[in-house]
């Protein structure tokens, strides 16, 4: 229980939180420091990576997104991986991704993956048009996951 | 809603009459609701609560959607303590589909849940502190809740919205390392408690502040469907963990404190007394949590059929009892969801009865303690 | 619990055990407020939900009402049947103040009648003008194409997301 006695110290106790670190994490001077590696969680939910070789453009990612972010792309630079496998490549609407990662779950060659990168950054041409500027957040929103953040994966289908 | 025009003729009456707005965006409350008072000087005369501000319609949107596909939709539907709705739900799919998950499995689940019950007793200490003006107390304990989070991105990817529970078990095992990082914040909070306690327990402004506000008495509480901390603290021995224990409860040693005052206070040092509890169930389940499959396999999500049936799926949250009525028809996706938040009486109903007569300066003190969470009501 | 369901059944009712500690009754629309009063009366004191669904199909609205009882750790589900068109129900106001809230819940987005309750004014909804919108013949894709205009965004040469339904 909750001992309610009085403690005639206790103002002056208060004084010790002057010299005390603050929780926050000052990024980016500094990172987040409590997982084994550096930054976000290593299993971070963030923008996806897709093998485009390994993946055989089956669409399961596309059917299970509960958001409807996933279209299913067909695209030129790719070669099927076997017989069965189609040239359509998943691309994603990230206005529209919730990142909770049922797409990696269901993926069944696992060639669509989780990276720990979270930023994205774009910066449209000065000259752009207030009008216009939507359309170009727009476009830049929606793109076709690949190797570009291999290197650092986060959420992965074990 | 129809605004009045304000009464402010009446030069020989005592109190001018006017409406006053608490909400919908308004610090005083988790989420977007409002509640439209009839002041009579500083008294509250009438009061109506209007809904609606949030209404996403996830019982509608759940009837369209894959069994699994759901799961990332309903942690949305209780902001500050989402996984009782994953854990919830999960349990009721399993309960129909005839799913029996393994123990590793179900102590993850019990951890999980302990932890976000702890991390949503700092959040009610936080808006308890706002609405008190201690604002001291927000800084600290959403301070340390963010080390609860912390551990929460390690195990399951997401600070806050999880998705991490799944028909048939967890989506990931627990990572080597983390249960030790878990014992260290467990010493550490606890360490934090007496601190907690002379910040906000012992403070005389606080407890003049709370002391006989909103008072309940225990057969009110009953009457009016209040569940979870504040049936408990209006003196009603009543948990779902201890009464009709779900995943490894029984397993488990702790009690369940009772306060019995029945007011403001006394709510808020129910949440302390149990956070303490939290913390010895957390460490029971890390010293003893088995070995073995984190999850058993379910059929992919397309060809997933839940039998026909229904069942009522409940879990004790940090705000009560959290159900899920869930009925199947056999089919890939849901007939009908229907959520039980436990705020739904107390803020839509209750409301009505204690806000009238009460001082303008208690209602926000009234909402915390209460822990009236809008979005669970106006789902 | 099982003597609860033996009164019960005594009482000419369907009941049946579920778990251990939950059992169901199906009731006949005219009988609720009398096994309601009843079990209210044999200590289910709680009243914890009353949920609707639309059984489309058979034309009927089924009404869930949850009890529970804090002394015998129990909890009872009654259930009952109404029929779809033109659906009235009585209220159960006089037992529990609180079905107030519920029952104006389940007028709004079934439109179920409760005769004897005070305020079924809309509650969630502002300005709904279409059928209640949780009944099964509600579809809500319908109901936005209809009310909101549709953009077809033309980016990087791809058509926007067809939206697929799970058959």
């Amino acid at each position: 229980m909750v001992n309610f006695k009085k403690n005639s110290l206790a103002p002056i106790s208060a004084l010790k939180y002057l010299f005390k670190k603050p929780h926050t994490v000052r990024y980016p001077k500094e990172d987040l420091n409590v997982f084994y590696l550096k930054g976000v969680s290593p299993r971070y939910r963030g923008l996806h990576t897709n093998d485009l070789s390994k993946c055989i453009g089956c669409g399961s990612c596309a059917k299970v997104c509960p958001a409807n972010a996933i279209m299913m792309v067909e695209s030129k630079d790719v070669k099927p991986a076997n017989k069965f496998a189609k040239t359509v490549r998943p691309v994603i609407d990230y206005g529209r991704c919730c990142f909770c990662g049922q797409c990696v779950d269901v993926c069944p060659t696992r060639s669509l993956q989780m990276s720990r990168e979270y930023i994205h950054s774009f910066h449209p041409k000065l000259s752009t048009s207030s009008e216009k500027e939507p359309e170009t957040v727009v476009e830049d929103f929606i793109w076709r996951p690949d190797q570009t953040h291999a290197d650092n994966p986060g959420y992965v289908r074990t | 809603m129809e605004l009045r025009p304000l009464n402010v003729s009446n030069t020989n009456d005592k109190y001018k009459t006017y409406e006053l707005f608490i909400g919908p965006n308004h610090p005083g409350i988790s989420g977007n609701f409002s509640y439209v008072l009839d002041m009579e000087g500083h008294k509250v005369a009438n009061v109506t609560p209007d809904p609606g501000l949030l209404h996403r319609g996830f019982e509608k949107l759940m009837e369209r959607r894959l069994w699994t596909q759901n799961l990332a939709l309903i942690p949305r539907i209780c902001v500050p303590e989402p996984d009782v709705n994953e854990v919830a739900y999960c349990m009721g799919v399993e309960h129909l589909a005839g799913i029996e998950i393994p123990k590793h499995a179900q102590y993850i689940r019990v951890i999980v849940l302990e932890m976000a019950r702890i991390a949503a007793f700092l959040f009610s200490f936080a808006g308890l502190g706002g609405s008190t003006g201690l604002y001291t107390a927000p800084n600290w304990s959403i301070g340390d809740r963010d080390y609860i989070l912390d551990l929460f991105e390690w195990l399951t990817g997401g600070r806050v919205y999880h998705i991490y529970q799944y028909p048939g078990g967890v989506k990931k095992d627990i990572p080597d390392g983390w249960l030790d990082k878990l014992l260290e914040l467990l010493d550490y909070l606890e360490s934090r408690l007496p601190e907690y306690d002379n910040l906000i327990f012992r403070n005389p402004i606080l407890q003049k502040r709370t002391k006989g506000v909103g008072y309940l008495p225990a057969e009110k509480a009953i009457k009016n469907g209040i569940t979870g901390p504040n049936l408990r603290a209006s003196g009603i021995k009543w948990d779902i963990r201890k009464a009709q224990p779900y995943l490894v409860y029984d397993e488990l040693n702790f009690d369940i404190p009772i306060t019995g005052e029945g007011d403001a206070f006394a709510r808020t040092l129910q949440r302390r007394l149990e956070l303490e509890e939290s913390i010895k169930i957390l460490r029971q389940c890390a010293n003893q949590i088995p070995d073995g499959p984190y999850k058993v396999k379910i059929p992919n999500p397309f060809q997933f059929r839940v039998p026909a049936g229904s069942y009522y799926s409940k879990v004790e949250s940090s705000k009560g009892e959290f159900g899920y009525y869930i009925v199947s028809d056999g089919d890939v996706k849901p007939y009908r969801v229907y959520v039980r938040g436990p705020s739904y009486s107390v803020g839509l109903y209750y409301a009505n009865e204690i806000m009238r007569g009460m001082r303008i300066e208690d209602v926000p003190v009234w909402i915390h303690t209460m822990d009236i969470c809008p979005p669970d009501f106006d789902r | 619990m099982l003597k609860h369901v033996e009164k019960l059944r005594g009482m000419g009712l369907e009941a049946n055990p579920l778990k251990d500690w939950e059992f169901e009754v199906s009731v006949p629309k005219e009988r609720v407020a009398e096994v309601l009063s009843y079990l209210k009366s044999t200590g289910f004191k709680a009243f914890i939900h009353l949920a609707c669904v639309d059984w489309i199909d058979e034309g009927e609205f089924e009404l869930v009402y949850n009890l529970e009882s804090y002394e015998d750790a129990l909890q009872a589900v009654v259930k009952t049947r109404i029929p779809r068109n033109n659906p009235t129900m009585e209220s159960m106001i006089s037992i529990w103040g609180l079905c107030q809230v519920y029952e104006r819940e389940v007028h709004e987005f079934f439109g179920i009648e409760f005769v004897g309750n005070p305020n079924l004014k809309p509650f969630f909804l502002e300005n709904w003008m279409d059928i209640p919108p949780l009944r099964k013949d509600f579809n809500t894709l319908v109901y936005s194409e209809e009310l909101f205009e549709f953009k077809e965004d033309e980016t990087h040469g791809i058509k926007a997301p067809k939206r697929i339904e799970h058959k």
